[in-house]
């Protein structure tokens, strides 16, 4: 009953702070129409289909040059433009000054391809394309090795646009502006719930309600819990608010599976909560606030909050960083979920978040019940 | 408990993991059995952060429910942990153990044989610990009692203490009595017998002045000599009783803290104030005693040029401070030396200040007189 | 009886002792002051009587049952007024009241009722639906208080409940304290303000570094240093009057007369202001001015500790 009584109490001021409202409300849904439609063309799919340029290397023989190909005309006929690699040129450089987008060596153990940095998304695409191929190609080498008699049919060309469809630029949804800012912004806002839960412990001390609560017949567990829950129900109504405004207002598409789109983002507020209350008692004064704050904003930006990152290089620091950000991991399974209808990544971040905010709350109750006071 | 527990379910969790993974090793298999782990930890931790007793069983259930589901639908390597939770509800329980015991080898009967081995470790082996930590508490329990039964003990000595105190006041009483009774029978004895017999020669004299006045100047002379005598022994006999005067009071003091201040080189003075006089030989050693400790002190730290002692008596208190113009100190911390004066104090009911907040002081503060009412 | 027992109190803050082997009793029905200069271990121990602080050594009973092991109990039955104000600036005036006596388990009409009458009580019954930031300095300390005492606790704590306010919210503030008072409620109150603690406090106990120098009514405390009060009476000239009818009066010394002014010395523990001046205005004298020069706690404090209370 306390516990109940703690966390309404906790609602009450979160609801009664304007600041709660604008940074949790406000912001994000000013955010999501001004980056929404400021960056309309940069999602448009027509803007990404100018015409491929790839140098090629062919050093395979057999099955795999023919195999190979094959591909090359198809791929042809969906806007690539296949250049053959002349001796005494240098691949990389060519790339390098833009005279390609990419630079394929294919050889009979493999395909390597140098992407460039200019043209990500044509560069994505190339690469899709070919492991595309390499997956085919091996199956059929696989085959080969058991039946010799099958492989041939197996190195037939596919038919038309058959690489092209396992990619999503064929599917009917790609993610619009207002669409990718709904989520990312979404996740943002869940992440930065890890800011009020900062203030959970500080803020009783700092008006000096702490000691009435400590001298109040009440747990510290109960404390502990009331706030938690409380501060979790602030931000996941946050959350549902600014879902629901995205989905009506600016009709951004959330997909057909909303229960898991929520159970997501629930995870990501546990999270957030448990992060700020842990981190606050680790650094106990009010520093926590600052530094939770910064690493809640680098982790927003990083995570492709403010604009979407693209594909990074997996080893590169900016590719580090970005890996490290919750935002990033729910940006990827809703988007995911939400285009591809794979949930596997859903239930991989669920996880990773609920065992992080599992462990960061065992910590913090940890600590709690070792200080004095508060 | 807790800490035991948690420690066994971590380890079995680990093993069901561990063995999980090396049987089945589909990811999206294993994926859910993270997330059923994951969950199960967080369902645990729910427990132990509930409070009363009814709530902490619902919470158990509720484990106890889902290990079953999640034996059923992801791994039955699960069941594994449900003796850990018929071990938490006899602890909560513990009349039912019995019940729970039995309970907890149900399982047995749905089980195949691989897993059959092993529940019944784990059960023994969670049982095993469960027994030993009761045992273990109960002996803490009785050692906890112990310390309540010594502290009273303690307490009644202490009581006892002081009335011993309060005996050996009385006695010094006695003790002056007991003084004060042979100084008169001395008296009595010597000089008393002594005037007697001066008494009865002169008498005798009187008589015979008349008639034979050589016999009268003779008895005459007698009685002179007995009388020189007795002066005499008066003479010796209060010499033998008196005190030495400067082994007591003020005078002493001062001549201590005079030589004080000429072996150190420090400016050194006395002063006084209300009726020195009434303060009792008892007072004055406690003083003594305690002005000397702090003098070494200021010596010893204090980097001062000058000290003063007062001692002035109060209605209803004697005090005694040491004041010196030296650094002082702002938070002090107690030695032995102020220790030993506070207890000297204490024997009286006193109490020891020290301030180092303009030069350093000590204070010594003795209840005398009637004291006021408690 | 007993409603709070402190033996031995210790708390060490590292090698520092702020409080040291403090023993003192409180009884039912008194305003038991705390009189001592800032950081003399006032604050620290009221912050262990009320468990935001472990004790380093010693026991605390409250209504006979010791703090810790009964902390339930002991938490129920005390009220705290901190000496920082302990109030949510977005929460209303009734919600801040309500949400505290929530906590000690008040429940719906009773919880109603109850916060209604402590707003009541302090003054702030038209001012329940507003918010502690429209509200002045005494008006908060006021709401301060009134989140202690809905709960009805047979020991309330008020720890400098009236630094940095007006006069006048001060003397109202001075006035519920005795009103709790009479309706039964135990106090505790610490303060480094003389003449609040002289003036509502039945007991006291002087605090310095940590340790009580001396303790007990006013009248006991003033008498640790003197038992003389002298009176001066300046008289009208021509005044007659009978040094002799005055040297009778209960308690009087000595009277002595120069140049028209009479110097009484009297027993301060007798109260014959009264009676010295009837005698003076039967015998047709008129009184121009009067001064009473009776020892303060202050100079009590002075004399024992060789410090006075508030320089520091």
């Amino acid at each position: 009953m306390n516990v109940i009584q703690i966390a309404f109490k906790e609602m009450l001021l979160s609801f009664r702070n304007r600041r709660t409202l604008f940074f949790m409300l406000a912001f994000p849904l000013v955010l999501m129409l001004v980056l929404g439609t400021a960056l309309a063309n940069a999602f448009s799919t027509t803007a990404a289909m100018d015409t491929v340029r790839v140098l090629v290397q062919d050093q395979s023989s057999g099955a795999a040059q023919q195999g190979f190909a094959g591909f090359r005309a198809e791929m042809e006929k969906s806007g690539f433009a296949f250049t053959d690699f002349k001796p005494g040129m240098d691949g990389a450089a060519e790339v390098e000054k833009n005279n390609y987008d990419d630079y394929a060596v294919v050889t009979n153990s493999g395909i390597k391809l140098y992407g460039s940095d200019r043209n990500a998304v044509a560069s994505n695409m190339t690469q899709g394309m070919l492991s595309a191929y390499a997956d085919r190609y091996n199956a059929a080498a696989a085959i080969g090795a058991a039946d010799p008699a099958k492989a041939a049919t197996a190195f037939q060309p596919a038919p038309s646009g058959g690489y092209v469809k396992e990619l999503s630029l064929d599917l009917d949804r790609m993610p619009g502006s207002m669409d990718y800012y709904a989520v990312a912004l979404t996740v943002m806002i869940a992440l930065w719930g890890a800011m009020s839960a900062a203030n959970l412990v500080n803020s009783e001390i700092r008006q000096g309600t702490a000691a009435r609560l400590v001298a109040a017949p009440v747990r510290k567990g109960e404390i502990f819990a009331g706030k938690v829950l409380g501060n979790l129900a602030v931000n996941m109504l946050c959350v549902l608010v600014v879902i629901t405004f995205s989905k009506v207002v600016y009709h951004a598409y959330w997909g057909d599976n909303l229960p898991l789109v929520l159970l997501v983002l629930l995870s990501v507020v546990v999270l957030s909560t448990s992060l700020g209350l842990a981190l606050s008692y680790l650094l106990k004064s009010s520093a926590s606030g600052g530094l939770i704050s910064l690493a809640v904003q680098l982790a927003s930006f990083f995570g492709g909050a403010y604009f979407p990152l693209g594909v990074v290089e997996k080893n590169s620091l900016l590719g580090i960083a970005a890996s490290l950000s919750p935002i990033r991991w729910a940006n990827m399974a809703l988007n995911n979920m939400i285009y591809l209808g794979d949930s596997t990544q859903v239930i991989q971040t669920i996880g990773l978040n609920a065992g992080l905010a599992a462990l960061l709350l065992a910590a913090s109750a940890y600590m709690m019940s070792k200080r004095e006071g508060l | 408990m807790q800490l035991w527990t948690m420690g066994n379910k971590l380890l079995a969790l680990a093993f069901i993991m561990a063995s999980a993974y090396f049987a089945d090793v589909t990811a999206a298999h294993s994926s859910l059995l993270m997330l059923l782990a994951l969950l199960y930890i967080a369902l645990s931790m729910s427990v132990r952060l509930l409070g009363p007793i009814n709530a902490k069983t619902g919470a158990i259930g509720a484990v106890v429910l889902f290990l079953l589901a999640a034996s059923a639908y992801g791994s039955p390597l699960f069941v594994l942990l449900l003796p850990f939770s018929a071990c938490e509800l006899a602890f909560l329980h513990g009349r039912r153990r019995a019940m729970l015991q039995a309970g907890s080898l149900l399982p047995l009967l749905f089980l195949r044989d691989g897993l059959l081995a092993g529940y019944i470790f784990v059960a023994v082996a969670a049982w095993f610990h469960y027994l030993l930590y009761s045992a273990q508490l109960m002996k803490a329990i009785g050692f906890e009692e112990e310390l309540d039964r010594l502290r009273m003990k303690q307490e009644r000595l202490a009581r006892r203490l002081s009335d011993g105190q309060e005996l050996q006041r009385s006695s010094e009483y006695t003790h002056k009595l007991e003084e004060r009774n042979r100084l008169s029978q001395e008296i009595h004895d010597g000089v008393g017998h002594s005037m007697t017999g001066a008494l009865i020669q002169m008498e005798a004299a009187k008589r015979l002045l008349a008639r034979d006045p050589e016999r009268a100047g003779q008895l005459l002379d007698n009685a002179i000599g007995i009388s020189k005598g007795a002066i005499e022994e008066i003479r010796l006999t209060l010499h033998r009783l008196k005190p030495p005067t400067e082994q007591l009071g003020m005078s002493r003091l001062r001549e201590k803290v005079e030589s004080f201040g000429m072996s150190s080189g420090l400016q050194a003075g006395v002063s006084g104030s209300g009726d020195l006089e009434s303060i009792g030989p008892l007072y004055w050693k406690i003083i003594q005693d305690n002005v000397t400790e702090s003098l070494t002190n200021v010596l010893k730290y204090s980097g001062a040029t000058a000290v003063h002692v007062e001692v002035s008596v109060l209605k209803r208190y004697i005090k005694a401070v040491v004041t010196d113009n030296g650094r002082g100190k702002d938070k002090i911390v107690k030695g032995l030396g102020l220790k030993g004066m506070e207890e000297r104090a204490a024997s009286v009911g006193g109490t020891v200040v020290a301030d180092g907040s303009r030069g350093f002081s000590v204070t010594t503060l003795l209840p005398y007189g009637d004291k006021p009412a408690q | 009886m007993n409603v709070l027992e402190i033996q031995g109190l210790t708390k060490k803050f590292g090698n520092f002792v702020a409080v040291d082997n403090m023993t003192l009793n409180v009884k039912e029905g008194e305003i038991f002051g705390f009189l001592g200069s800032n950081g003399a271990g006032k604050s620290t121990t009221i912050n262990m009587i009320s468990s935001l602080l472990q004790p380093s050594a010693g026991e605390i009973r409250i209504l006979g049952k010791d703090s810790r092991k009964h902390s339930r109990h002991a938490k129920t039955n005390l009220g705290i007024v901190p000496q920082d104000l302990a109030i949510y600036d977005d929460m209303t005036a009734y919600e801040n009241v309500a949400f505290f006596a929530g906590l000690y388990g008040l429940r719906g009409k009773l919880l109603k009722e109850r916060t209604e009458e402590a707003l009541e009580f302090v003054g702030l019954g038209d001012r329940a639906k507003s918010r502690p930031s429209t509200f002045s300095g005494g008006m908060k300390r006021r709401l301060n208080i009134a989140c202690a005492i809905a709960h009805k606790p047979s020991l309330i704590i008020m720890d400098e409940p009236t630094v940095g306010i007006d006069p006048q919210s001060r003397n109202y503030i001075l006035e519920s304290v005795k009103k709790l008072n009479e309706s039964g409620c135990t106090v505790i109150y610490t303060s480094h303000y003389m003449e609040e603690v002289e003036e509502i406090c039945s007991r006291v106990a002087i605090v310095d570094h940590g340790k009580i120098i001396a303790d007990g009514t006013k009248e006991q405390l003033k008498a640790i240093i003197t038992d003389v009060k002298d009176l001066s009476i300046e008289l009208k000239p021509g005044s007659a009057y009978s040094l002799q009818s005055i040297g009778k009066i209960p308690g009087v010394r000595a009277v002595n007369e120069k140049e028209g002014r009479l110097s009484i010395q009297s027993d301060a523990a007798v109260d014959n202001l009264n009676r010295i001046l009837k005698s003076l205005m039967d015998g047709g004298a008129e009184v121009k001015a009067l001064q009473e020069e009776e020892p303060n706690l202050e100079t009590v404090f002075l004399t024992l500790t060789g410090r006075s209370l508030r320089d520091q």
